[in-house]
């Protein structure tokens, strides 16, 4: 493309992101040159509403006794990397992990709400600037399309808790939106509604379509139009997902062994995990997960179950305290459906991965939209915190059993030499699948949008 | 000199390519320093008038060694005056050289010649070190812009090795686009180009980046201009650029313009300025230098063997302009459609719906003359095209309910359907838009201001709605596609600088100015001129007044092109809202002679709409020929588009069965006037017996609730402002308004105990009141559920409670409140603010530990009245209040409201619902004004709604009911009809009926049937 020429019409612009068709993209080339990627898909683990660094992946013994986490800190199989002792699971493999305590949001107060907090995450921009950026999976959908024609390119397991109104597709053309699953895929008969038969039987469904090929003559003498074409593409393209295997098999849950989603952990984030897998294995380009233990009988008192610890942060149970308080409905971070679950998923699904060979080409992002205060509040919990937390990467050539960065003695503030952003995040996220961030999206007025502008791929990742 | 000509005629062969006369510019050569040049550009004029550009073969002989020619460039080389010979085809004309101050020093300026050869070999363009990155460590402003970045770059940047002032040669800036060095862009400088002599001297002379204050760069000039039309055997012309400075200067930059062309398999431009034709079609080439532009026409002609005109004849101006175009370009237009095609496509573009299966059998059944024209007239008058040509003009002014609370939306959405409906001429609609004042519920069209949250917003709003043009990055820089300034930016943006909108309400403040934000400058109102404004004139109305008067370059044109797109898929200037000169229209002459005829009507839209729809050019068949497969903007055949949204999704619904035809509405709603009519006079008729015995009951009721009446929404930066007009919080008096005319207390009888309460908007802060009356002193307890909301609680002006001290309402707890009572009417206030999501409320009273007292089976608001305690004489109320309540009459109301709103339909509400199914279609969400947002393109998730998705089952529901009593073959006529408009072919009923027969379920078979209809492409497409 020339310096001007980019495209002037909002069909242009549709067919250079779909290559002229508005089904899923089939994977392009438009990597930068002379690279194999590293990374052919991508899985993010968002733990949405600011999981406690100091608890979990940056401890920090020599904190004042009152603000101290109670977890202790414990060796991993990497010499001089430590956890708290809640990531006892993922402690045995920090082999096969990068853990980056120096991720921070650089201006403050932008991200530090869990709406755009997760749009924060979501779309690796700070929100609110003057076009609204689509989600990094819109991107990669946009940019690199997929190889899995039968699967949406940009999955989110479920993607229906609170944050479901911060996924964006901005200014890129609807195909690239994201696709929820929606629903609890660890309950029996779950099924994704909209890939599943409707109400028809396959038999009905077989008869139907071949009743629609034998009337559909198109229009003659006019079989060239454009929409024509595209209409007589998609539809094939969605008559295979509805009726291939391979897409019923990728969300087949109960088709895994009994064994491995026991290892996984019965409970939804468990199995919203292993479906993580599935999806990667099924050849999905971007995968988040965004789960978080439904309320249920088993834990009293719990209702939004994310990290938003604001109160009674080490509870053993609920986290309700006397009067209400802005952290009540979650359990303590110490609990089963909390830590408890994350941990023993997260291990799982890394020793899993690695086991098939899917890391070797597949990026893992465990990621959060905060941190936690250091200081324990007067309800007992701990609040937003953006100065620093922490992210975990692996697979895709990130180096395994390495620390980067270093926060202060009670993991305030971030004291090595570098820092990182949700930027630079997103920038790693690009650079790892190839994609060439000096080529501009263009928005449907033609403004040149470079992906992650204003971030730098982390180094210690590469 | 007569001889030559006449020999020349005799050897040139075809003699029509051969000049009678040559033409040189510039008429005089003037150099004017060292480094000037002159590109020369021989023109001929052939003998049947049209012209040829002969500059490549022409010979330049100057007259002494004062210039030299290479190439048709001119080159100083020392001072003096002379002549050129210019020779070609035996013809010759003398152009006057002068050169002066060959000897004087001219060193290379950097903003205005480096940074243009710069731009000039892509350097600084968004792939390479443009981009926000730079490339390879070495990072330039995005063409340009911004020269102090990079002069850091240039000259300090890189270790000092881009520029290497001892040995100039050496220097990175050279070396690596030269591919002397490894460099990843490649080869992007030759030693023949003017940008390495440029970067070269500037080197040479010491990398100089003094030059801020030299004369800048105030416009280009481009010869042959506007347009022009390029012709073989030579379809080829050479352009010549010059840049004038501010010193009234001027120099030729046509070797470090840049060129680009808008359609690059029609026409395009070297480096050097020579554009070629390639094949027959238009386009524009745009010419820039620094950040001027100027856009040349092309349009290239050719012909094509065997082309013969077939002359079609013409219904009006729209044919005889089309097929001046056609004409020109050798491109045959489709035959006429048939009838059943003609009838779909007009009803779909006219009313968004389709013709029902017994319109269509009687229009195919007409035989009399003139049926297309009595169709267009009749849809024209219809109600169905007020409404759904409303809704497309809602669409772009982001008329929806989140924007426009209170009812606003609907109001300024049927303003738009009667502007339709009463054919309002189009000045006067745009007028009353743009100089609307007052509040929103009263002046629909000031809710188009209240629409638009901020004031670029609101600029770059009016320039692309009423201006066609996309001014947003004039915002920050000037626009790097078109003229437009930042400073004209700012002048828009001081037409509406008085405008302020608050609380619905928008009036013309007497100051507010806006400031160029480099320069602070207080800006002239566009369009008018510096100097003192006229005393007490409406910045608006002067704008709206230069916007509608006849001439405008804009208004008509934007207009007529909106209307042509909607009619034929595509404008003549595409996209609709993206005027510019490098993006030309297709047919100049049909816009202008469009817009010219529109202005002449009175901007009679519903003249401009039948004229085009009478037109054979409207009417054409979709299918191409062998000479218009490839036309996609001469509008030589019908352009089969996929139906928007809200078409298809009530097309599905009158296939499937699911949607009456909009004819049997009437009389439907008339029906149910007279039953409503009825229900009243009823219970008017008995009411003085019902009122004793209502009040008897209610006077032995313990305790007893009034109304909910409700206010807000108000936005937390909003609060304060209102608090000081009217503060809830201190006392509340149901009769008090905010502002008159402005937020009032809505009374919601509706609203029951423990229900979920639909506040408005639930991002804002809402106050809810309403009467407790207790017989005896006693306690009564709220139990508020107020999930993720901040509340507070008054009980007769004294706060009880305060979640932001007190408990807050749990995920499964609501708050419990309790409210003791003594004796007599007690006022409970509630304010719920900041929800953080979708706010939830609910509310039950009850007496402390007990239940509430129920079985009088009064609303609310009716056993408030009866006590008399809300307001005394009030029996027209209570009439009314009882009439509301009536179960029989809501629901004759409720089946009346949606007929009348024709609730049902997508394409026949101007604030349609936005459901899955229509964004998944590309139902614009309102947020913008481009047409852009909404998308017609195909997508997979369509065709995952379309084959599995629950709205389409729920259409295709009723298909059993709506044919099944049809014998299997006149069902097959009838499906047909319904969704094509035309009868199946033997070979298409013989499949349906093959179909129906061998399926064991008639009911299933024929929902399967319907299924099938309406996933086929001559469904889903308009053809």
């Amino acid at each position: 493309m020339t310096a001007f020429g980019f495209p002037r019409t909002r069909r242009n612009f549709l067919a250079m992101g779909a290559l002229g068709l508005s089904s899923w993209p089939l994977a392009a080339p438009a990597l930068a040159a002379g690279k194999k990627p590293a990374a052919k898909s991508v899985l993010v683990l968002f733990e949405q509403g600011g999981v406690s660094h100091l608890d979990t992946f940056d401890p920090k013994p020599d904190a004042p006794a009152e603000h101290r986490s109670p977890f202790k800190p414990i060796p991993t199989r990497v010499p001089g990397i430590r956890f708290t002792e809640l990531l006892g699971k993922t402690a045995g493999h920090v082999g096969k992990l990068t853990i980056v305590r120096c991720m921070t949001q650089p201006k403050q107060g932008i991200g530090n709400s869990h709406p755009k907090g997760s749009q924060y995450i979501f779309s690796g921009e700070a929100p609110g600037g003057p076009e609204e950026m689509p989600d990094i999976g819109s991107v990669v959908s946009h940019r690199i399309g997929t190889h899995a024609r039968h699967l949406p390119p940009y999955v989110m397991v479920p993607g229906t808790s609170e944050q479901e109104y911060n996924t964006k597709i901005g200014f890129l053309p609807t195909q690239h939106r994201v696709f929820k699953t929606g629903g609890r895929p660890h309950e029996p008969g779950w099924i994704v509604p909209n890939l599943s038969l409707a109400g028809v039987a396959p038999q009905r469904f077989k008869d139907r379509a071949d009743l629609l090929s034998s009337l559909d003559v198109g229009i003659p003498g006019a079989e060239d139009a454009r929409d024509a074409k595209t209409l007589a593409s998609t539809r094939d393209q969605a008559e295979d997902m509805l009726t291939n295997l391979a897409t019923r098999r990728a969300f087949d849950l109960p088709s895994e062994p009994a064994k491995l989603r026991e290892r996984y952990g019965l409970g939804h984030r468990g199995q919203c995990y292993l479906l993580g897998r599935k999806l990667i294995e099924s050849g999905v380009r971007f995968v988040t997960i965004d789960c978080r233990e439904p309320a249920s009988p088993m834990f009293p008192g719990g209702g939004n179950m994310n990290w938003d610890h604001h109160d009674h942060i080490y509870s053993e149970k609920d986290t309700n305290i006397k009067g209400g308080g802005p952290g009540s409905g979650r359990w303590g971070i110490q609990t089963w459906p909390m830590m408890g679950s994350t941990d023993q998923a997260f291990a799982a699904l890394l020793d899993d991965m690695d086991g098939r060979g899917l890391l070797a080409e597949t990026l893992v992002c465990f990621v959060t939209e905060f941190g936690r205060t250091p200081r324990i509040n007067d309800r007992k919990g701990r609040d937003h915190w953006t100065h620093a937390f922490s992210f975990a990467f692996a697979g895709a050539g990130v180096p395994g059993g390495q620390l980067v960065g270093e926060t202060d003695r009670e993991g305030g503030y971030i004291v090595s030499s570098r820092a990182y952003t949700i930027e630079d995040y997103a920038a790693s996220i690009y650079e790892k699948l190839g994609i060439d961030r000096g080529e501009p999206m263009r928005t449907p007025g033609g403004r040149p949008i470079y992906p992650a502008k204003d971030g730098h791929p982390i180094p210690e990742l590469f | 000199m007569a001889m030559l000509v006449l020999l020349a005629f005799a050897f040139a062969p075809p003699a029509a390519e051969s000049p009678v006369r040559i033409e040189v510019r510039p008429p005089e050569v003037k150099l004017a320093s060292r480094r000037a040049v002159a590109q020369l550009v021989v023109m001929g004029h052939l003998a049947d008038g049209r012209i040829a550009d002969l500059t490549a073969e022409a010979a330049f002989a100057p007259g002494s060694d004062l210039v030299e020619v290479i190439d048709g460039v001119a080159r100083a080389r020392r001072d003096g005056r002379t002549e050129l010979t210019v020779s070609v085809k035996g013809l010759s004309a003398r152009v006057p050289v002068h050169v002066e101050g060959a000897g004087k020093p001219d060193p290379v300026r950097f903003r205005t010649e480096v940074l243009a050869a710069l731009t000039k070999q892509g350097c600084n363009g968004g792939s390479c070190h443009g981009s926000p990155q730079g490339k390879g460590g070495f990072s330039l402003s995005l063409f340009g812009y911004d020269a102090a970045l990079d002069e850091e770059s240039l000259v300090r940047g890189g270790l000092g090795r881009r520029v290497d002032l001892v040995r100039p040669g050496e220097s990175l800036l050279l070396k690596k686009p030269l591919m002397r060095l490894g460099h990843v862009g490649g080869k992007r400088l030759a030693p023949a180009d003017a940008a390495h002599e440029v970067l070269l001297g500037w080197i040479a002379e010491g990398a100089k980046t003094n030059d801020a204050s030299a004369p800048e760069c105030s416009g280009i000039s481009v010869f042959p201009g506007p347009s022009r039309v390029l012709a073989a055997p030579r379809p080829t012309q050479q352009l010549a650029v010059t840049a004038v400075f501010a010193d009234g200067s001027a120099r030729d930059v046509t070797a470090l313009a840049t060129y680009e062309t808008s359609h690059k398999d029609v026409v395009s431009a070297d480096a050097r300025g020579r554009v070629t034709g390639h094949r027959r079609g238009q386009g524009a080439i745009s010419v820039r230098y620094l950040n001027h532009l100027k856009s040349v026409h092309f349009t290239v002609v050719e012909e094509t063997p065997g082309f013969q005109w077939p002359d079609p004849p013409s219904a009006n101006m729209v044919d005889d302009l089309v097929h001046g175009k056609l004409r020109q370009l050798q491109v045959t237009p489709s035959d006429t459609c048939d009838d059943g095609t003609f009838l779909r496509r007009v009803h779909l573009d006219l009313t968004g719906l389709l013709p029902t299966a017994d319109g269509a059998r009687a229009f195919l059944a007409d035989n009399k003359p003139g049926k297309r024209a009595r169709v267009v007239d009749s849809l024209l008058a219809s109600e169905e095209f007020a409404r759904y040509w409303g809704l497309r003009s809602a669409d772009l002014m982001r008329v929806n309910a989140k924007g426009l609370p209170g009812g606003r939306a609907e109001r300024f959405a049927s303003f738009l359907v009667d502007a339709y409906r009463k054919n309002m001429p189009f000045d006067k609609l745009a007028t009353s838009i743009l100089t609307a004042s007052g509040h929103g519920s009263e002046v629909p069209a000031a809710n188009y201001f209240l629409a638009i949250p901020g004031s670029a917003d609101l600029t770059e709003t009016t320039a692309q709605l009423f201006m066609g043009s996309r001014i947003n990055c004039a915002k920050c820089h000037n626009h790097p596609f078109e003229n437009w300034t930042q400073d004209d930016y700012f002048r828009i943006s001081a037409v509406f600088a008085r405008v302020r909108g608050e609380s619905g309400e928008v009036i013309e403040a007497a100051s507010g100015e806006a400031r160029h934000p480099a320069t602070g400058k207080v800006m002239v109102p566009y369009p008018g001129t510096a100097g003192p404004q006229a005393g007490g004139d409406d910045r608006r109305a002067a704008f709206a007044r230069w916007l509608t008067t006849p001439g405008n370059p804009f208004f008509a044109r934007v207009e007529v092109n909106r209307v042509w797109a909607a009619l034929f898929g595509r404008g003549i200037v595409d996209p609709v809202d993206d005027f510019r000169s490098s993006n030309p229209p297709s047919n100049p002459e049909l816009l202008d002679g469009l817009a010219a005829a529109f202005e002449k009507s009175g901007y009679d839209r519903k003249w401009l709409i039948r004229l085009v729809c009478d037109s054979h050019a409207y009417q054409r068949a979709s299918a191409s020929n062998a000479r218009n497969a490839d036309d996609d903007s001469l509008f030589s055949r019908a352009r089969a588009r996929r139906l928007s949204a809200e078409q298809l999704q009530d097309a599905i619904g009158m296939v499937g069965g699911a949607l009456a035809p909009v004819s049997g509405l009437a009389p439907e709603a008339e029906k149910l006037e007279a039953e409503l009519a009825k229900a009243v006079e009823a219970i008017k008729a008995g009411m003085p017996r019902w009122e004793a015995e209502a009040r008897k009951k209610v006077a032995a009721l313990p305790w007893w609730a009034g109304a909910w009446r409700v206010c807000g929404p108000f936005s937390a930066g909003k609060e304060k402002a209102h608090s000081k007009v009217f503060d809830p919080e201190k006392g509340v008096d149901l009769a008090a308004v905010y502002k008159p005319g402005s937020i009032r207390w809505e009374n919601r009888a509706d609203w029951a105990d423990g229900q979920a309460l639909d506040l408005r908007n639930p991002a804002g802060s809402h106050y809810l009141t309403r009467v407790v009356f207790s017989q005896s002193p006693s306690t009564a307890e709220a139990m508020i559920d107020a999930k993720k909301c901040d509340l507070k609680v008054w009980l007769d002006g004294a706060l009880v409670h305060d979640s932001a001290t007190g408990p807050k309402a749990g995920n499964s707890k609501p708050v419990k409140v309790a409210l003791p009572m003594s004796a007599g009417a007690h006022r409970i206030l509630l304010k719920v603010s900041k929800p953080a999501g979708p706010a939830q409320l609910k509310v039950s009273l009850t007496p402390a530990g007990g239940k509430p007292p129920g079985g009088v089976g009064f609303s609310p608001e009716i056993v408030e009245l009866l006590s008399g305690v809300a307001q005394p004489g009030q029996s027209d109320d209570l009439v009314r209040a009882r009439v509301d309540s009536e179960p029989k009459v809501r629901s004759l109301r409720d089946r009346l409201r949606k007929l009348t709103e024709r609730a049902d339909y997508a394409t026949q509400r101007a604030l349609p619902e936005q459901s899955e199914f229509l964004k998944a279609f590309g139902q614009p969400p309102r947020q913008s004004p481009c047409a852009c947002e909404r998308v017609d393109e195909p997508t997979v998730d369509q065709a995952l709604q379309l084959l599995n998705g629950p709205a389409v089952a729920r259409r295709i529901g009723g298909a059993a009911a709506r044919y099944g009593a049809l014998s299997d073959a006149a069902l097959a006529d009838e499906v047909y009809l319904a969704a094509f408009c035309r009868y199946p072919k033997p070979e298409e009923k013989r499949k349906v009926l093959d179909y129906l027969s061998r399926q064991p379920d008639r009911s299933e078979a024929i929902r399967d049937l319907a299924w099938a209809l309406v996933n086929t492409r001559e469904f889903l497409l308009q053809h």
